[in-house]
Order: C-alpha cells, then structure tokens, then sequence
C-alpha cells in the first residue's frame, strides 16, 4: 500500500539531501495524500480550492518545516505529512468561513477529531454512491439520515473506517494517527466494519 | 485463538481492500473457502469494504482493469466490421477511440466503441441506435460527422469523420501551463488603435479560410496548442478582411505575451461562438447535445472547432447508469438542474458558459474533485466570477459567460442564438444584450424587493455621467487641436520654412492627432450608443411602472397616458418614490441636452417624463411646470418641421396631459380648457389634418377633454359628505336617536324584519323603489327631498349608492350639469369624426375602439345628468363595438377593461340583462386580474364591479350573495388602498360600498363583523394622504362616518 520506503531510510534520505527527497517522498505519496484532500476538505470549497492547490500549498509547508520534523521525527513520514496537509486545510476553512468553529462543518482530523465532521463526510460518501442522478436532490435529507445513523457508531470506530478506507492509511499509521497501539486499532477497525455493514443496510431499507 | 483470529481477519481484510484499489475483482467465497471457520464474519466484513471502496468514485474503481483488457483486445483484433483499426486516438470513462480506415472506401474515420459495461440490455441499445440516426441527420461545419453504427466482435461502436487536431481540454493544458495569470497590461498606443478600428467587414462568420497558413498538408498533426491557438487567432483576423490587423497579428507575436492574453480571449470568444452556432443548428433540429465540455470540442489545424459525440454517448450513459446509481465521468460541466433529472436547451448554453469560462480563465468554473463533492459544489454554490478569477477578461465577455452559467434557468441565455449574437457582438465590438437586460432586470429587482431609492439616485448620476462625455469638452478640445495642426501642418508645406526634421516632428504629431481623433469619434459614437441604451432601459423601467408591463409597441414613437374613464391611471407609493429617483435623472438629461441637437428629441420626451412622473405621483403644479417646458421645445421642433407627424402629436399629447393634470390638481376648468382648445388648434394646423391618422388624433384629443374626472365632482362628493345627507343610512340614525333618549334599542323587533328573506314582503324596500324602478337608476338625488333626519324608520339606506363614474352622482349642481353638456358635444363631435374615418377605412381598429369609447364616456355623462334614454343607448352601442372588437382581437386587454367598463354600468331595463352584464365583467376583471395582479386599474374596476353586484344581488333580496360581493368590494377596496394611499375617490367608493355593507350586515344581526369591518376601514384612513388642500377635511369627514357606524353598533356587540 504504502509507497514509500521504511522510516529509517525516509530519514536518513531527508537529512542527507532534504529538498530533493521530500520532493520525491511527496510524489510518491501525492494519491494518497489527495484521497485526504478530496474526503476532508469542505464541499464548498470545492469550486475555489482545487485538490492540487492545497497539496501544493501543503509541499511549500512542509518544506518550511522538515528541518522540525528531522530534529524530532516522533511519527511515520507520512503521518507527519498528513499533518501538515491537515494544518492546511483549516486554515484554508477558516480563510473561508472565518473563524467560527461552528461554521466549519468540517474540521478537519488531527489528533484531536471532529467526529461530526467524519459522520458528515462519510455519510455524503455513502449517499452520494448510493443516489442515482436524478434523486440528487434528496440527498441533503439522505445525508443527514445516514450521518444520524453513523452517530451512533463510536467516535473512534468512526474514526478508524475514515483513516482506513477514505484516507487509505494501513493500521500502523491509523494506529499512530489515533495515539492507539495498532491491535487496538485493529480490533477497533473490524468491529467498525460490522457495525458500518447494519448502517448500510439500514440506508437502503430507509430508500426503498 | 483470539488474537491470532483477528490478525487473520485484518490480514484478509488488508489483501481484500489492496487488491480492490488494484483494480482486481477479488470474490469473497475464494477467502470464505480458505477460511470456512469464519466464513460469516468474512462476508460481514468485505461486504462493507467493498461498499466502502466501491464509493469512492471511478479512479479506483474496476473499471481501469476492465477497459485495459478491452483495449488490449481492440488493438489485437486488426479490423471491426468494414474497418481496418490503425491505432488507439484516445480512451475515457466513456469508451475507446480508435483511429480506422473503412476498406472499402478507403475513408479515414474514427471509431468510438463503446464500454462492454454501458450497453447492457435491448433498450439501451435500441435508444443508442436512436440517437446515432438523429446525430447521423446533423451536418454542420462545426459539427463532427457521423456515419453510422455497427455491432460486430462484441462491440458497439459508432463511426465518425476523423479529425486531426487537439480538444480544447489540450489546449488549455497547454496554456495553462505557460501563461502567467492575465495582469491588466498596458498596451502600446499603436496596437490599441488598430485592435478598436471598426471591422465592417466582420460579419461574425468563422469560416476556416486561412490565408496566412495556406499550404499545410492536411493531414498534418497539430504539433501544440499554442499553434492551434495562434492559428485560429490569425484565422480570425484574417476574417476580417483586414489586411492591417493580421500583420500587426504577426507582430504581436514575435513581441509575446502581452498580445497572446488579449488574443486569447478573442479565440475563446470564437472558440464558443462557433460551438453556439453548431448547438443552435442541432437545436433546431431537436437535437441536444447533452455533454458540452472542453474534451467535446476538437480544434483542427485551421483553428476550426468539431463537436464531437453529439447527443450519443451521455444518453445511452446516462439511460443505463441511472439504473445502476452511478454517473460515469466527472460531473464537472454538468448543469445544476441535470441533478434532478432536468435538461433543456438552457443547461446546453449553460454547460457552453462553463467551457468558455475556462477557456477564458484558463481554470474550470468547478475544479475537478471527486463526485459527491463536485455534485455538492454544483447545486449549492456559484463558481467565482470569471472577472475575479482574471482581473484581465473584457467586461463585455466575463458578463456573458455570468448570464450564461447563472444558476438559475430563467437568468441565463434561453437559446444558443440568443448567446450566439452576444458573442459576435464581442468579437465585433458592438455594445452585447446581456448587460443591458440584466442591468434593468436588477434595477428592477432590486426596486420591487424594497426601494433602494437611495442606490438608484447613485444609479442615475452615473449615468449622468456618461452622458457628460458625450458633449464633454474632451471630444471637442481633441477636435480643435486637430484642426489646429491641420493648419500648421498646412502652413509648413506651404512656406517649405521648416527643416526636414521639424516637418517629420509635426507630422508625427499630425498622425497622433488623427487617430486621436478617430478614437474620439468612436468614443463619442460609443458614448452616444451608451446614452440611447440607458435612455431605453429607463423608458422600459418607467412603462414598467406606469403600464405594469410592456406595452405594445406603437409604430411611431408616440406614448402618453390614456385616461381610462374613471378610473385613474396611477401608481402605487413605492413605485412613487422609484419614480422621484428617475426624475432626477431625467431632469439632468433634459438640462444637459437641451442644446444638443442631436439629443433635443431625448430631452424634450425627459421632460415630458418628469412631468408624468410629477402627475402619477400628484404633483400638479411641479407637474404643470414641466409640461410647460416640454411643451415650449416640442413647439420649437414643430416649428422646425411643421409637417412631422410625430413631433405634432407629441406636442398635442402633451398638452392634453397637461389639460387633464390641471383638472385634476383642482385648477380651474377654463384654464385647463384652454390648454385643449390649444391642442386641438395645433392639430387643425397640421398640413395634413384631413388624414385618416390625424382626425383620429383630433377624436382621441377631444375623447380625452371630455373625459378628464373634474375635482369638483370629487369636491361635490365630499360636500354632500359633509351635510351629511343622503350618505348616512338610516339604521345608524336611529341608533343614533335612540341613544341621544337614552333609549336602547331591543335587540330584536323591528330590526328581524329586515332580515325576512326575499318573498315576504319586504317594507321598506317596497317603499324605496316606488313604481318597481330599475334598480341599476336609482339615483339618491330622486329622493334627496325626503331623507330628512325624520324620516320614518324601517327605511333602508341604499339611497347611498353612487354610480359606478361620479362619486354620489345625482347631487348635480347647475354648472356641473352645463359642463357635463359642453363634454358631450365634444364627444359627438369626435364620434362624428371617428364615424367618417371608419367610413373610408372600416377595418382600422384604433377608430373603431376609441368611438366605443367615445360611447361609453357619453352614457356616463348622460346618465349624471339622469338622461336615462340616451344613457341607455349610448351604451348600447359602445357594448356592440366592444364585443365585435374583443371577439376580433380576444386578448386585447384594453378592449377587455373597457367591455368590463361597460359591462359594469346598470343602466339597462332589464334586470336578467343587467345581471348578464355584470357577471360577465366579474368573469373579465378575473382573467385580466390573473395577468397582470398588480395592475390598479384593474384593481379598482374589480371593486367596483363587485359593489354592482352587491347592490343588484341586495335589491334582488339574495342577502347571502350581496353580503359576498360587499365582503369582496370592501376587500379590493382595501387592497388598491394599501398600494396607493393617495386617491381619496378611492376613500370615497369605499366608504359608500362600506356603509351598504355595514347596513345589511346590521340588519342580518351580524354586528360583530359590522364592527370588525367599519374597524379595519376606519384604521387605513391612517394611511389617507391626499394630495389636495381639503386632505384633513376629509378625512375627518371620513373618520366620522366610521365612527358613527361604530358607534351604532357598539351597545350590539357588548
């Protein structure tokens, strides 16, 4: 999954050559990272803030900061990365929606998640794939019934689905992303799936 | 076994999840067979992922592996059908295309086999078929050609022209990728010269005539999108004719970017125009093309644009996909309506606007994302303005591509013609539609939602503005120091004095001078257009307040209010104050202009528009003034051409208005005379006053003197208010006796009797119309003797019933009565004209109608002078006209409103007639009503019929029904109340309708809605602002009589 090399070698590379390396490390990690993008970042930014703008937004940020990070590489690379792109995307929601946190309906997951925000996403996800063009036009109502269903999954198994599946990440970096040991992260991640198999089908009960 | 459990689980989960994401179907059962223990929890667990993964969206779906295979296969099979497969063209969500030889013909073409996936039952195949003959039937230059389409391997492909080129999705990649964002540069004086000379010759056709690259192979591949660009930018110039512009082209580009931006726009702008020409070709065929996009829009060589995949492929896509809930391909150029299942010509132009916005900006109007989030973007927020987006867009352009991708339908272009001849207007530089039509649309907007009065004014001197430039000194100091030059230029030739170098200076100077001069001129031409423009947006503003809609053009320039009986033409109060915003403007442009020759038409016509506006809004002696003055020029101008027809009748026009202001501000009515005796002279005057078209203006002036309502009648009305007779019913009397004893009145007795319903013998009733009178003459005066405050009681009040015209008619003084005279000799007089005219010319239909309604004003003023007999016939004749005109021309609405008018007076002898009549004249008002809500004309003849049928449905004893039509007179009364405050008549009709109202409810018991309806009457005398001196007066008078009918009932509701 990961494209990237060990730890120990992305570490090695980005204090011996830096720019270079980022630049390399970035590129092989840009799907993944745009996957982020495209599940977090606010839909209504969609018409003025392109996946590509923020991730290169997030590169010039990242650059800024890779000498920190090498001082004191507490996480995986791409965790780390994932961080930065994070940081990015709420200021680019506060440069848009202003400062009130109740504005943003999606703050972005750092360490410390929005939950709402993750039922928000992955519910427009699932109706979104649900919904046949021409029944768009309920999905607001659909949106809010899945989103009301997903509530009752716990933050965290929330959490975890978004990181695996939306964000693609593996158990090691969903585990360090979570400040949880990776069995936990594990346990956490199959029962979620349980649990997101009945909200399914739920939502297409709710349908017919 | 716990934890080793699930790290299986996790283990078969993670190779489940990765090998989805490759593009690999792997089966459940195949790991349910490895693991038969958990086989249950298995199926749980990737049937979710699966779910989860199969949501987001095609990039990582299967179908990259699938159409890969697909591919392979193609390339592998050599030949399909007739075709001779040479090599892969290009692939997408929507299918494979292939670039193919037809073997027999040794054609070129292309081939675009369609996903084994998307066609996968009869149905879909059978519209495919469908569509590809209608795509078959489109041949246009624009427009790729389509052979045909066939089935064979396997596959269902359809097979087109092939065109060697780029799409326009390429080119602005391209250029993307090397032009800095489009900073507003500045251009040499030189290049903007020639980019702003007039191409007469551009007549808005793309043709692909391409001189300057002549000689190319045809066949050549394109090598980049900037030569695309620059070619067809040159074969544009080229079009023109101008041999000039095309070198300066060349030039241009050696120099390098600053040129290429400007160019780019211009090559957008022909880019979309020749797209909207092919739409509105297949348009008109009924073909939609259902998928405009940059990827849809090839560019050959030549810089010409190829639609391609017209109406194909997103049809059949979109019939198959909507059962399977999924939409192939970005929905990045989808139109927001298409999300719920609605497209039309309008979301085709919209989608245009979205390509041309990103030819413009070089940015889609939606970035791509993912497809929940761009459906999410679509539907709920509007793309940053193209102007925004690039500071550098032309005004004209980046105002096209907003009205053409405004979200809602009714905003945007409504055909591609309409977007088409904007475009071309750009190209040419001709002022474009859609500026205009939305600024007046906002203006107008904006006033209905609440005046912003205060915006307007900045609106106004604005515009103002524009107009200084247009006699700015500018223009004219350009054109001295031309002539200046000129001379000197002359001088140095003459004399041979000056040094060669000193001649080069001047001429050099000479020259700038000149095109200094040519782009003055233009400016001033341009400037001129701008005033003629705004002149028109302000008319249409005004009529829309003055005639709640358009009109109907006339032939000739010719306009001023009718008066329609009655009934005023006014306007309501917020429009008032929009008005009051426009006169500052138009007083401005009349000053400005006065002396300006070539705008002293505008000028006099804004002078005649204050005092409209000062005349709707009751301003008669500002009013007057104005008059006064557009009178004076347009004499002047008939002075100048005696023998204009225009300028003659707009100088009688205005005079008559001026007239019927007069009368109706309370001057004196051999003042107002006057200014009517002046029209009618100005008329005879006229070298060609014998004309057909003259004498129906002379019909319609003398029409419109006799018809001017005189205040006096408003005044005699109030008088007859004020001594209290007549109008004051007898049950609120009594009432009011009995109090003064002391005495309560029972409840019950007398006041029953009343109420006894029609076939019982009603006393008073039968007392009030001795010797079975019609009821539509009953008149108060015939028993003003009696209605003495003794009188006996049990008598009913509807004496007070005025007709329909003069407010409590039948008090008719000695003058009024010869005045009513005086007006109908004119009206023979004009019926005789009109009689004529029709003698030579039956079928002309503005005679015929005004002599109907020369007939209707003299059945109303034979009737105020209870001249029943030629009341009676007179009507009779205008309602035969009416209803041969109405049944000629149904839709007419004047003819409508004036039937109705008709229709409501009850002068006949019978009463079923009578009855007919004013059912018929409910049924017109509601229609016309339905048309145009607003309109207070209407508003008021509505009111006005209901009371008839109140006071006919009482006098007939259905109390029921009268009580009804009372309610609804009371109400419309109320209604045309609220809208204009300031037309105390309108106070008066209600009031007399109120007080009948007020009685039969009183005698039906009803006193709790007697009590609630005098109580909503007498509280929107608050809003009574009349414009007239006696305004307190009467209202006072008005209050009392509210307050006296409170009065009466206020013990009975206790």
């Amino acid at each position: 999954m990961s494209d990237l090399p060990d730890q120990q070698q992305i570490i090695e590379q980005l204090t011996a050559q830096r720019e270079e390396a980022l630049a390399e490390y970035f590129a092989a990690c840009q799907q993944r990272l745009k996957r982020i993008v495209n599940f977090r970042l606010d839909y209504r930014l969609g018409g003025r803030v392109s996946e590509s703008d923020v991730l290169q937004d997030t590169y010039v940020r990242a650059a800024k900061r890779i000498d920190s990070y090498l001082d004191k590489p507490s996480m995986p690379f791409f965790v780390w990365l994932r961080l930065e792109l994070n940081q990015r995307m709420i200021e680019l929601h506060r440069h848009h929606f202003g400062a009130d946190r109740r504005d943003v309906r999606r703050e972005v997951s750092g360490y410390r998640h929005d939950n709402d925000a993750t039922s928000m996403a992955i519910a427009a996800h699932i109706v979104a794939g649900l919904t046949s063009a021409s029944q768009l036009i309920e999905r607001a109502e659909q949106i809010a019934a899945v989103e009301k269903s997903l509530e009752q999954m716990q933050d965290l198994d929330r959490e975890v689905i978004a990181l695996r599946h939306f964000e693609e990440l593996t158990n090691i970096e969903t585990a360090e992303v979570l400040g949880i040991t990776p069995g936990a992260a594990s346990k956490r991640y199959l029962r979620a799936l349980k649990r997101l198999r009945e909200i399914f089908e739920f939502a297409r009960q709710q349908k017919n | 076994m716990n934890a080793p459990k699930e790290e299986i689980l996790e283990k078969i989960v993670a190779d489940f999840t990765a090998r989805l994401r490759k593009g690999e179907l792997p089966a459940i059962v195949d790991y349910q067979k490895r693991y038969p223990d958990l086989s249950g929890e298995i199926d749980d667990l990737l049937a979710s992922v699966a779910m989860i993964e199969g949501l987001k969206g095609p990039a990582s779906g299967p179908s990259k592996g699938t159409l890969q295979k697909d591919v392979d296969h193609l390339l592998s099979l050599e030949r399909l059908g007739d075709y001779r497969i040479i090599r892969q063209l290009g692939r997408g969500g929507m299918g494979i295309v292939l670039e193919a030889e037809h073997e027999s013909l040794g054609r070129p073409v292309a081939i675009k086999v369609l996903p084994a996936r998307l066609v996968t039952d009869e149905k879909a195949l059978e519209r495919f078929r469908r569509e590809a003959r209608a795509a078959a039937n489109l041949h246009h230059t624009n427009i790729v050609g389509v052979f045909g389409v066939g089935q064979s391997e396997g596959y269902h492909y359809y097979v087109m022209e092939l065109v060697r080129g780029l799409t326009v999705s390429q080119v602005i990649r391209d250029l993307r990728g090397q032009s800095t964002p489009a900073e507003p540069t500045i251009v040499p004086a030189a290049t903007r010269v020639d980019n702003s000379a007039p191409d007469a010759e551009n007549t808005g056709e793309f043709t692909t005539a391409d001189t300057n690259t002549g000689g190319h192979s045809a066949t050549r591949a394109i090598s980049g999108a900037t030569d695309v660009f620059r070619k067809s930018a040159v074969s544009d110039y080229s079009n023109t004719g101008n041999a000039r512009s095309a070198d300066n082209f060349t030039l241009h580009n050696a120099k390098g970017k600053v040129s290429d931006i400007k160019n780019r726009y211009r090559w957008a702008a022909s880019v979309a125009a020749q797209t909207a020409d092919a739409m509105k070709y297949a348009h008109g065929l009924n073909v939609l093309h259902r998928d405009i996009k940059p990827a849809n829009l090839m560019l050959d060589e030549t810089g010409t644009v190829w639609v391609t995949d017209f109406g194909l492929v997103k049809n059949i896509t979109n019939q198959t996909l909507t059962a399977t809930g999924d939409i192939v391909g970005t929905p990045q150029y989808m139109a927001p309506e298409s999300f719920e299942g609605r497209y039309d010509q309008r979301s085709e132009t919209y989608c245009l606007g979205l390509t041309l916005y990103e030819m413009a900006t070089l940015r889609p109007a939606y970035a791509d994302a993912s497809t929940p989030e761009l459906i999410r973007a679509i539907t709920s927020t509007a793309p940053e303005r193209a102007s925004k987006v690039d500071p550098g867009i032309p005004r004209d352009l980046a105002t096209i591509i907003q009205k053409a991708i405004s979200r809602e339908q009714e905003n945007r272009y409504q055909t591609a013609d309409a977007l088409l001849s904007d475009l071309r207007a750009f190209l040419d530089d001709r002022p474009i539609k859609a500026r205009r039509a939305s600024t007046v649309e906002y203006v107008w907007r904006w006033s209905r939602r609440n005046p912003l009065v205060a915006s307007l004014l900045a609106l106004s001197i604005v515009l103002t503005g524009i107009i200084a430039i247009v006699a700015s000194a500018g223009y004219i100091s350009t054109r001295n120091a031309y002539s200046a030059l000129n001379r000197k230029h002359q001088n140095l030739i003459e004399q041979e004095q000056a040094t060669e170098r000193a001649r080069q200076e001047v001429t050099q100077e000479f020259e700038r001078a000149e095109s200094n001069r040519i782009r003055a001129e233009e400016n001033y031409r341009r400037a001129e257009g701008n005033v003629n423009l705004m002149m028109e947006m302000f008319d249409d503003m005004f009529n829309q307040i003055v005639f709640r809609g358009k009109r109907e053009e006339n032939a000739t320039e010719l306009e001023g209010f009718q008066q329609l009986s009655a009934i005023e033409t006014t306007v309501t109060s917020r429009d008032a104050e929009f008005l009051e915003s426009m006169l500052g403007f138009y007083r401005k442009f009349a000053m400005q202009n006065e002396d300006n020759a070539d705008l002293r038409d505008e000028a006099v016509k804004a002078y005649r528009r204050v005092a409209h506006i000062y005349a709707l809004t009751g301003e008669y002696a500002e009013a007057e003034t104005a008059y006064r003055q557009a009178i004076r020029e347009y004499a002047k101008l008939v002075r100048e051409d005696p023998g204009s027809y225009e300028r003659t009748v707009n100088l009688t026009r205005t005079l008559t208005e001026l007239g019927s202001a007069m009368i109706r501000g309370g001057k004196f009515k051999p003042n107002a005379d006057k200014e009517f005796q002046r029209a009618i002279d100005a008329l005879d005057a006229h070298p060609e006053i014998e004309t057909n078209r003259m004498q129906i203006e002379k019909a319609r002036t003398l029409l419109t003197w006799a018809d001017v309502v005189p205040v006096d009648i408003t005044r005699e009305s109030f008088a007859q208010l004020e001594a209290g007779y007549d109008l004051v019913p007898q049950e609120i009397i009594l009432r009011e006796q009995a109090r003064n004893n002391g005495n309560q009145r029972p409840r019950q007795g007398t006041q029953r009797q009343g109420t006894q319903r029609p076939g019982t013998q009603r006393p008073g009733n039968a007392q009030q119309r001795p010797g079975g009178q019609r009821p539509g003459s009953q008149r108060p005066g015939g028993q003003r003797n009696g209605s003495t405050q003794d009188e006996q009681p049990g008598q009913m009040a509807d004496n007070s019933r005025p007709f329909s015209r003069f407010l409590g008619s039948g008090v008719v003084s000695r003058t009024m009565r010869d005045r009513f005279e005086e007006d109908r000799q004119r009206l023979q007089d004009a019926i005789r004209i009109l009689e004529n005219v029709l003698s030579t010319e039956a079928d002309n239909m503005d005679a015929r109608f005004l002599l109907a309604r020369c007939w209707c004003s003299d059945a109303q003023l034979a009737f105020s002078i209870e001249n029943d007999v030629a009341s009676n016939r007179s009507l009779s004749f205008a309602i035969s006209d009416l209803e041969r005109l109405s049944e000629v021309n149904p839709e007419n609405p004047e003819y409508l409103f004036t039937l109705a008018e008709a229709y409501s007076m009850p002068v006949s002898d019978n009463a079923d007639e009578n009855e007919r009549r004013l059912e018929q004249a409910r049924v017109i008002m509601e229609r016309l009503i339905e048309d145009a809500p607003r309109k207070l004309e209407y508003l008021q003849l509505q009111a006005q019929v209901f009371s008839e049928l109140g006071y006919m449905y009482r006098d007939s004893g259905d109390f029921d029904a009268a009580l009804e039509y009372f309610k609804l007179a009371n109400e419309a009364f109320n209604t045309v109340i609220d809208e204009v405050p300031a037309l105390p008549q309108v106070y008066f009709r209600r009031l007399v309708v109120d007080l009948n109202y007020f009685v039969l409810l009183f005698r039906e018991n009803r006193f709790d809605e007697a009590t609630r309806m005098a109580r909503v009457s007498r509280n929107s005398l608050r809003q009574f602002r009349g414009r007239n001196q006696r305004a307190p007066e009467q209202l006072s008078k008005l209050k009392e009589m509210y307050d006296r009918m409170l009065r009466a009932t206020n013990p009975l509701t206790d």
